[in-house]
């Protein structure tokens, strides 16, 4: 199509035609004769031609065409979709089925990007701005279609105006709507946990709820197994009765035996027609806080030692003691007392070492015969020694045996649970027991063992200890468990195996820690120094160690990590706080931390340095939902110290948890745009063939600027300049 | 048969067979306290004090006669000494009483055992005034009935020596524990024996009851210097309180 076309002055007319006249005005000057008649004539036709060639008449006309609307693919980029499978499969086959010429795909997830996702993993879907970004993008130009492909799961203002039943506001299209539907609400089953509430606090042996809901659909009726996980092991598990709604609640009661920060997860099982299995699991950090110590002594008889032991536990305010001494033996019946005579109680040691075990943090057999308690039934004897291995092993407990004529060989624990355990190796023959009073020395691995380390300063700890009062004998062992270690050695004795004999043999456990110390006179160490008018700072520092070391108490730790909240929601800031100290627990001031914080997707790693006070901040943002561990290593001298905490960003993740497609909000959208809806894959989209664009263009062409027309101003200006040359004029 | 030893075993609290320390040293010792030179009185007291331990309890005693000053380097290795006398005695020096001081602050105990039976003042003024030199901010004060010392080993309802004149125990209070327990029925004159194992002197006015009772308290008073206030743990207070035994 073109119009008529036009002539204009593509150049100087008025210029031209001026230049003309001044030349011809400049010509016409000089005496008329007939022979200049036909040089004016000439020059008339020469400056013509100039004049034509400087105003450059052009003929302008103009085509227009129209070109075909293309087509816009907006699929969703979420992670919804990639949470379900089929989803996935049904958004790649739709744009499979949508691709072809003229054919421009964009994907979304909270704003709107060129090119099909490479991955399905952005967050916020807003389908909304998704459609008001592609107005902006085309400029208004008409589309031949627009196809949408999305579940529905909406995070943006579009789905949470329609799930308030309000109506919704959709961007103008130029071009007509298809929107895809994936997902497929109506017949698959759904299970997930939607929430789970407990204090971020709870205390040492002391019960606290976790309270849970389960939400489905197509299981109501059916009893679910809802399990509870600390840390990844499994704690306890419930069935749950689902209602005719699809929901149902539970609890467990946790009674922690264990102080520190732990994730708690509620998980149900993942069913082979569970549509999203994200959801099947909620985390919540717990802290447990120790109010007390608890200890339970054993003493087979009262002694110095075990006095001294009750004491120094009794002043401790944060330790609860629950003390049980023999304080009678079968050769005693016979003294001639009555029973109603005297003031002794039972020894509960069946309720002790079965239900009440796992309330002690620490239990101690002070020179203890377990026979006519433990061994008197058999199986059941040994079966309750089973279960102080156990409370160490799988309970991660301490146990502290100490010395005397019950203890160890003596107190004929090999071949038993408890032999099992100790540090050392017994079934000692012949003398077990060693008895000429001595000082004993600190081994190597002692030097710098928390227990034995009195003193950060080698030269004073190692004095302290060569200082101490001499102890009454020991018991002799066999030799060392495999994996023990020896902190005190006799400095004459051997074991079975000629090695120096052990007086302090440490040992890890399975979970827990154990303490074998065979002498019963540490009493001496706190009384010759009261002596001498030093308290009784070996006794102490001694046992506090030991006990710290028994509990694994981080107290003890030289860098701690900690978080200000064990829970936050999602996008908030965490704040770690490090806390470095240096051998000689003061605060170890500008020295390098280095943070890793590692989340369920991603890890980060900070290099930091302690400020005056020893400590080193960080913020983090809550960016993922799940567990989060923090660890902090601190080197200093060429030592290194490391401490781990944990958090939990506890928001369940929309996109990933979004178990039902929204495909009432896809319809909603598309009849409101004037689409239609389908959630057939391949379903043909609704097409524009009016949806084309007019393309106008110029033709030009000029009349003048041709070579003829400077031909003839140059041969009439030219003729003209001989004639006047002729008649004597110049 | 075996239910019947099991019940026993429950009841009595015991173990199966009394063992052996490492030597002697590391047995319980009952040392006297001598703050003048003197001869020695209340003879084999001790001696059947540890008998009778070693007779009725657990605890392994040693029957190593010692006695020490407060000056002995060998006081510290005794937690457990024995003051006796009837008459008054100097105040030890400043440095014996601060010696004496850390002693009992550190785990020590002291038996003070009036011989005279409450007859003879000055040895009570002389007690009192090495107290307040030991605790100048302490004074006696008499156990209630309910103390742990009556019911460490055996039920004690009322404490009798020789003499029978006060029916009560005084102590010094340090914490929840009395590391110095005050005794004016001359304890001691009940235990003691002659070398015929005869009884030396008359319980008046109980006679052998009286003894008997005498023996229960030292009993309980080295129970007491070796478990403290075990028996006010909440596990004793309950069971006994559970059979009637105590209110």
């Amino acid at each position: 199509m073109s119009t008529a076309p036009s002539i204009v002055w593509a150049g100087e007319p008025g210029y031209a035609a001026a230049v003309c006249i001044i030349l011809f005005v400049v010509g016409v000057v000089g005496p008329m004769r007939r022979i200049r008649l036909l040089e004016l004539a000439l020059m008339s036709v020469g400056l013509f031609a100039l004049f034509l060639y400087l105003a450059n008449p052009t003929q302008v006309s103009t085509v227009s065409e129209a070109i075909s609307g293309r087509t816009v693919i907006l699929v969703d980029g979420s992670g919804s979709i990639s949470s379900v499978p089929d989803r996935l499969t049904q958004v790649q086959s739709a744009i499979a089925a949508n691709r072809g010429e003229n054919v421009d795909v964009f994907h979304f997830g909270r704003e709107l990007h060129a090119g099909e996702p490479e991955a399905y993993s952005l967050d916020n879907t807003d389908i909304g701005a998704a459609l008001g970004g592609l107005s902006a993008r085309i400029a208004g130009a008409p589309l031949d279609s627009v196809v949408l492909i999305s579940d529905g799961v909406d995070l943006g203002v579009m789905g949470r105006t329609f799930a308030k039943g309000e109506p919704i506001a959709v961007p103008s299209l130029s071009g007509p709507l298809t929107v895809i539907g994936v997902g497929d609400s109506a017949q698959s089953a759904e299970i997930s946990i939607t929430d789970m509430t407990t204090s971020s606090y709870a205390y040492l042996r002391t019960p606290f709820t976790i309270g849970f809901q389960v939400a489905s659909q197509g299981y109501a009726g059916r009893s679910v197994e809802v399990s509870l996980e600390r840390d990844n092991r499994p704690v306890k598990s419930t069935t749950v009765k689902i209602d005719a709604d699809g929901t149902g609640v539970g609890s467990f009661e946790v009674r922690p035996t264990r102080a520190g920060r732990f994730a708690y997860r509620v998980s149900v099982p993942t069913f082979s027609d569970d549509r999203v299995v994200t959801n099947n699991s909620l985390t919540r950090v717990v802290t447990v806080v120790r109010d007390r110590i608890r200890v339970l002594q054993v003493a087979g008889a009262p002694s110095w030692d075990v006095k001294v032991m009750r004491r120094f536990l009794k002043e401790d305010p944060s330790v609860d003691l629950v003390s049980f001494f023999i304080l009678r033996t079968l050769e005693d019946m016979e003294s001639g007392y009555h029973s109603d005579e005297l003031s002794l109680i039972p020894f509960p040691f069946e309720r002790l070492f079965s239900e009440e075990l796992e309330t002690f943090d620490v239990v101690m057999f002070q020179n203890f015969d377990y026979r006519p308690y433990f061994g008197i039934r058999g199986d059941d004897g040994i079966g309750l020694l089973d279960n102080v291995a156990k409370y160490v092993t799988e309970g991660g407990h301490g146990f502290v045996m100490v010395g005397g004529d019950r203890s160890f060989d003596l107190g004929e624990y090999q071949d038993t649970p408890i032999g099992d355990i100790l540090p050392f190796q017994l079934g000692l023959t012949g003398n077990k027991v060693t008895e000429p009073p001595f000082v004993p020395e600190l081994t190597e691995a002692g030097v710098n063992h928390p227990i034995t380390r009195l003193s950060f300063d080698p030269v004073r700890n190692a004095a302290m200890w060569s200082q101490l009062h001499p102890v009454d004998g020991a018991n002799r062992v066999m030799s060392m468990a495999p994996t023990a270690v020896s902190l005190l050695s006799h400095p004459v004795e051997t074991d079975g195996t000629g090695e120096p004999l052990s007086v302090l043999g440490v040992m890890e456990a399975g979970e827990g820690r154990v303490m074998g110390l065979t002498i019963d006179g540490s009493w001496r160490w706190g009384l010759s120094e009261a002596a001498n008018g030093q308290g009784t700072e070996t006794f102490g520092k001694f046992w506090k160690g030991a006990f710290r070391w028994l509990m694994d108490d981080p107290s003890s730790a030289r860098v701690v990590v900690e978080t200000e909240k064990e829970n936050v929601r999602l996008g908030q800031s965490v704040r770690v706080i490090v806390r470095a100290k240096s051998v000689s627990f003061s605060p170890a001031v500008g020295v390098e931390v280095a943070v890793t914080v590692a989340g369920p997707r991603e890890e980060q790693v900070q290099q930091l340095v302690t400020d005056e006070s020893g400590e080193a901040v960080l913020y983090v943002e809550a960016e993922t939902t799940g567990v989060h561990q923090v660890s902090a290593v601190v080197r200093e001298r060429g030592t290194q110290s490391e401490a781990t905490t944990l958090f939990a960003v506890t928001d369940r993740d929309p996109e990933r948890s979004a178990e039902n497609p929204n495909h009432d909000l896809l319809r909603e959208i598309a009849t409101r745009s004037g689409g239609v809806f389908s959630d057939d894959v391949n379903f043909a989209r609704l097409r524009d063939g009016s949806a084309t664009k007019k393309i106008e263009r110029q033709i030009r062409v000029e009349l003048a600027r041709k070579p003829y027309v400077g031909a003839v101003f140059l041969f009439c200006f030219g003729l003209a300049w001989l004639l006047r040359r002729r008649i004597g004029l110049r | 048969m075996i239910t019947l030893f099991m019940a026993l075993l429950l009841i009595l609290n015991v173990g199966v067979s009394k063992a052996h320390a490492f030597g002697d040293q590391a047995k319980v010792a009952i040392a006297q306290l001598v703050l003048e030179e003197e001869a020695p009185r209340r003879p084999n007291a001790i001696a059947h004090l540890t008998y009778e331990l070693a007779q009725t309890t657990s605890v392994e005693v040693s029957d190593e006669v010692v006695r020490l000053s407060l000056e002995s380097d060998d006081l510290f290795s005794y937690p457990f000494v024995l003051l006796l006398g009837g008459e008054a005695f100097d105040l030890p020096d400043e440095p014996a009483v601060q010696r004496l001081s850390r002693y009992l602050a550190n785990g020590g105990f002291l038996l003070i055992d009036d011989i005279s039976g409450g007859s003879s003042p000055s040895f009570d003024q002389s007690v009192r005034a090495l107290m307040r030199a030991v605790y100048p901010t302490k004074r006696f004060s008499a156990f209630p009935v309910d103390h742990s010392l009556y019911r460490s080993f055996f039920m004690i309802d009322r404490p009798m020596g020789r003499t029978d004149n006060f029916g009560r125990v005084w102590g010094i209070k340090e914490g929840n524990v009395s590391p110095v327990v005050y005794f004016r029925d001359d304890l001691t004159g009940a235990l003691s024996r002659d070398d015929a194992g005869r009884d030396r002197y008359p319980c008046v006015p109980g006679g052998a009851r009286q003894r008997r009772e005498a023996v229960k308290l030292a009993v309980n008073v080295v129970m007491y210097a070796l478990t403290a206030n075990y028996k006010r743990d909440q596990a004793h207070v309950k069971q006994l309180i559970l059979e009637g035994r105590i209110e």
